[in-house]
């Protein structure tokens, strides 16, 4: 029962365009001449082409927007890069085939609501892989998120947090209903019984107890938010959702009190200018970028974005705005948002509880996501070391990230059996 | 719980829009000014390598700053004299001065292009600007400070133009890369401009402010008489001067007087009127410059009065100094100070710099009774070495006590007195007093502006 797709098909070849073109100029921009990686947006295009034919060929439903809408950022970040560091470039591509073939293995799990029953197993396997660093983890820059296998460097919050995201789904769709009837009275406010969110609330505090002994904020703020996300979305109580924000201002409290490295980075965030020739740096940097883009950008390959620390890794986005400017950053920006609300509709549209709180938990990642890093280096939040899912470098979240995709193609096919 | 994941969608959509919003202040609103900074510099020379450079040049056409056809080299004919008004520009070490502030223009991105983010010139040749620098003016005031650490500012108090703009000890642009490793850790800190960062305490010549205050908030403490014993609120002067009246008291400099004076005004009155000259807020000045401040802290009478005679917490700019004595000279009225008068495109003036108004700082007769206690100054009070044949002039000495050494002799004055054309400003450090370091300086440059500028 091969399907046509034909949708997907036209719309990915006009990102093969896309992707060619811009490939191509931050080649023209490259100071040597390095023919041999022209080759790079050719393979990525196989590979998409390969994913497409496929789903075709399973005669797959999966929205047909979801694929060319991740090309997007896959194609501008392999330009983006070659621009920046050409060798990252090249791994990208790799992580990219990679995470192509995670995507691809989605599509042939047979039924994946059945995941619902093992969230406790998906939780566990979150956990082992967050908590795995303390043990064999190496660090860098200040944080020990990183395991190192021969030559490769995994950063195991990445996963952990799609993980984290299922499990929730799992949990909360076997109780949403328990949670939103049963509560207790505390005077105005209704708290939800200790029986059903108790064992939410321990493990999200271990959660973010571990990313806070791994100085990895950013992990722990993205947890929460989901936690948020889909528990508002299980059972949308005003309550729940006051309770939560009182949590995450009170731990920000005590995580400012406490921790000298929390101090810092919200100590720059308030005032980066007098910060700016030291810990400051990154951030009045990454403004200037910003700002000397200009409505239009200096134009691939022809500004400075090299001029801010860690550009490649944590603020490709920048490099993206200076050299695009204003029109293709928000370009970007719309991208993502669509593709955000691609993965809400399925959601939405999915007759499965779990299904759709899966859909919502990794939807709401990919947008806080978003939102967090991009918002970081505008200084609309304090900067951390978060990735701007498919678009910064980095294998871990890029595998992740696609393997996310590859979920979400599954969920939008599993659970609209009726759509053709 | 579809309806609440439309809540959710909503929610970041606001948050995206919140993005889309702060990216269009940084790269469209916020631009011009971001641009300028000092952490761009090296943004700034980067861009500096794709078009051929526009020159710099004095109000009447010199030369000051040009860059070579074939080695791209840029040449500062005046070498070291123009340092703190051009700065210096670099690809390694940066840009700093009008090289900084007028990156841009200078190499072909005029604002409304460089807005719309074009990442080329609008022109293969940039802007080229013309100064309302006097370059002659710019090199005695240079030479005169030559040995000392020190500034001068030279204005005309009708428009806000900068005719000179000195500080010492300088550096040579042209060899700024070769010498940079020195000139960066020299403890003269010759990359400080002293006329527009450097802050000091402004000694006496702080007391044209006090006197402005009295003339405008409380006539009846001007016109009266005061009594000198030689000591006030733990404030000393050199010998008792007896009975005397305000404008006397501004001649010889009688710190009691005003020492009582401003008791009587009291910190609130003196305050406010320094913040009718902009103290403790940002001055729109082409380069970078440093806030004066006059402490919002409460004072006591003690402090008040030594804040009535520029040694409390008080710390000021030349430049500061320079629009004060500006705004007696012209009838009150406070003009945005103006390095650049025009900016040529392709051989055409393309800008041309009105002089703005900034704010009134007194009335018109507040300034003329000002302007004679000045003349005062000169003809019989501690000015009086400032002599210039058939020229009156209103000035001020100042001896600034500070922490550093001998204290900072400051003099600021403006002639002719009844038609003033140009407005002095020279603080030399730790030369001792204004009369006999400051002064002999200010009679020069005022000698030559007067011939100079009509």
């Amino acid at each position: 029962m091969t399907q046509s797709r034909r949708l997907e098909g036209s719309l990915l070849f006009k990102a093969f365009i896309l992707g060619w073109l811009s490939f191509f100029l931050s080649w023209v921009a490259a100071p040597v001449w390095e023919p041999q990686a022209l080759a790079y947006p050719v393979v990525v295009s196989a590979a998409l082409l390969a994913v497409h034919l496929c789903l075709k060929k399973v005669g797959s439903v999966a929205d047909q927007l979801l694929l060319p809408l991740t090309a997007v950022p896959l194609f501008l970040s392999v330009a983006i890069l070659y621009r920046l560091e050409r060798s990252k470039a090249f791994w990208q591509v790799i992580w990219i085939l990679l995470g192509l073939a995670v995507l691809l293995v989605f599509q042939f799990i047979p039924n994946i609501r059945k995941w619902r029953s093992y969230w406790a197993l998906l939780l566990l396997l979150g956990l082992v892989w967050l908590a795995s660093t303390l043990i064999w983890g190496v660090e860098v820059h200040g944080s020990k998120v990183w395991l190192e296998l021969g030559p490769v460097r995994l950063q195991p919050s990445e996963p952990a947090k799609i993980l984290f995201a299922l499990a929730l789904a799992g949990y909360l769709s076997n109780r949403k209903e328990l949670l939103y009837v049963r509560y207790w009275r505390l005077g105005r406010l209704k708290l939800p019984h200790l029986v059903y969110i108790g064992p939410l609330v321990v493990v999200l505090i271990l959660t973010l107890l571990l990313t806070v002994i791994q100085r990895d904020l950013g992990t722990g703020l993205l947890l929460f938010g989901v936690f948020i996300c889909e528990l508002y979305v299980a059972a949308p109580r005003w309550d729940y959702l006051a309770l939560g924000l009182g949590f995450l201002g009170a731990s920000s409290i005590i995580g400012y009190r406490l921790f000298h490295h929390v101090r810092v980075r919200f100590d720059i965030w308030l005032s980066p200018w007098e910060y700016a020739h030291g810990q400051g740096y990154q951030l009045v940097q990454s403004l200037l970028a910003t700002s000397a883009g200009g409505l239009f950008g200096a134009g691939l390959g022809r500004g400075w974005p090299q001029l801010i620390p860690a550009v490649a890794t944590d603020l490709t986005f920048v490099a993206w705005s200076e050299e695009t400017g204003l029109a293709g950053a928000i370009a970007l920006i719309l991208v993502y948002m669509l593709l955000i609300e691609r993965g809400l509709k399925a959601a939405a549209s999915s007759d499965d509880d779990f299904l759709c709180l899966a859909g919502v938990g990794i939807s709401s990642l990919f947008a806080l996501q978003s939102i967090v890093i991009i918002g970081g280096a505008l200084r609309l939040l304090p900067l951390t070391g978060v990735t701007l899912p498919l678009f910064n470098y980095g294998g871990s979240s890029l595998v992740s990230s696609l393997a996310a995709i590859g979920f979400l193609l599954r969920l939008s096919d599993e659970g609209r059996p009726d759509a053709g | 719980m579809r309806a609440n994941i439309r809540k959710v969608a909503r929610f970041f959509v606001a948050g995206f829009v919140v993005i889309i919003l702060i990216l269009t202040n940084l790269t469209v609103i916020k631009r011009e000014r971001l641009m300028a900074s000092p952490y761009n510099k090296h943004r700034l020379s980067g861009w500096d390598t794709q078009s051929h450079r526009g020159g710099i040049y004095d109000y009447r056409g010199e030369v000051l700053a040009v860059t070579d056809n074939k080695s791209r080299r840029r040449h500062y004919p005046r070498g070291k004299t123009m340092a703190p008004v051009l700065g210096y520009l670099d690809p390694n070490i940066g840009a700093a001065g009008l090289e900084a502030r007028y990156s841009a223009e200078l190499g072909g991105w005029p604002s409304f292009w460089a807005a719309l983010g074009f990442g080329l010139p609008l022109t293969p040749v940039g802007e080229d600007l013309i100064l309302t620098v006097n370059a002659n003016l710019q090199q005695l005031a240079m030479d005169c400070l030559a040995g000392y650490h020190g500034a001068a500012v030279v204005l005309d108090p009708r428009t806000g133009a900068v005719l000179a703009l000195a500080s010492q000890p300088s550096f040579d642009p042209e060899h700024i890369a070769q010498e940079w490793g020195n000139v960066y850790q020299d403890a003269a800190s010759p990359l400080l401009n002293r006329a527009v960062q450097g802050l000091y305490p402004p000694g006496s010549i702080l007391k044209l402010l006090t006197m402005a205050s009295a003339l405008s908030q409380k006539p009846d403490l001007a016109t009266r008489l005061y009594n000198c014993s030689g000591t006030a609120y733990g404030i000393r002067c050199s010998e008792p001067h007896g009975e005397l009246d305000l404008v006397t008291a501004l001649a010889v400099s009688c710190n009691t007087v005003f020492a009582e004076l401003g008791v009587e005004l009291g910190n609130g009155i003196l305050a406010q009127q320094a913040k009718r000259i902009w103290f403790n807020r940002s001055i729109p000045f082409e380069l970078p410059l440093a806030v004066s401040l006059f402490s919002s802290g409460q004072a006591d009478d003690n402090e008040t009065a030594q804040r009535a005679i520029g040694q409390g917490q008080i710390v000021v700019t030349p430049m500061q100094m320079a629009l004060l004595t500006a705004a007696i000279a012209g009838e009150g009225v406070i003009w945005q100070p103006y390095l650049v008068q025009e900016r040529h495109l392709a051989g055409r003036v393309f800008v041309q710099t009105k002089p703005r108004k900034l704010a009134s700082f007194i009335s018109p007769a507040v300034a003329t009774a000002l302007t004679e206690a000045m003349i005062e100054v000169s003809e019989r009070g501690t000015g009086t070495g400032m002599f210039l044949p058939g020229v009156k002039v209103a000035g001020k000495t100042g001896t600034a006590e500070n922490p550093h050494g001998a204290p900072h002799a400051w003099y600021v004055g403006f002639a002719p007195a009844d038609n003033p054309r140009v407005v002095v400003t020279v603080l030399v450090e730790n030369a001792g007093s204004g009369a006999a370091a400051a002064l002999p300086l200010a009679r020069q440059l005022l000698g030559l502006a007067l011939e100079e500028v009509s």
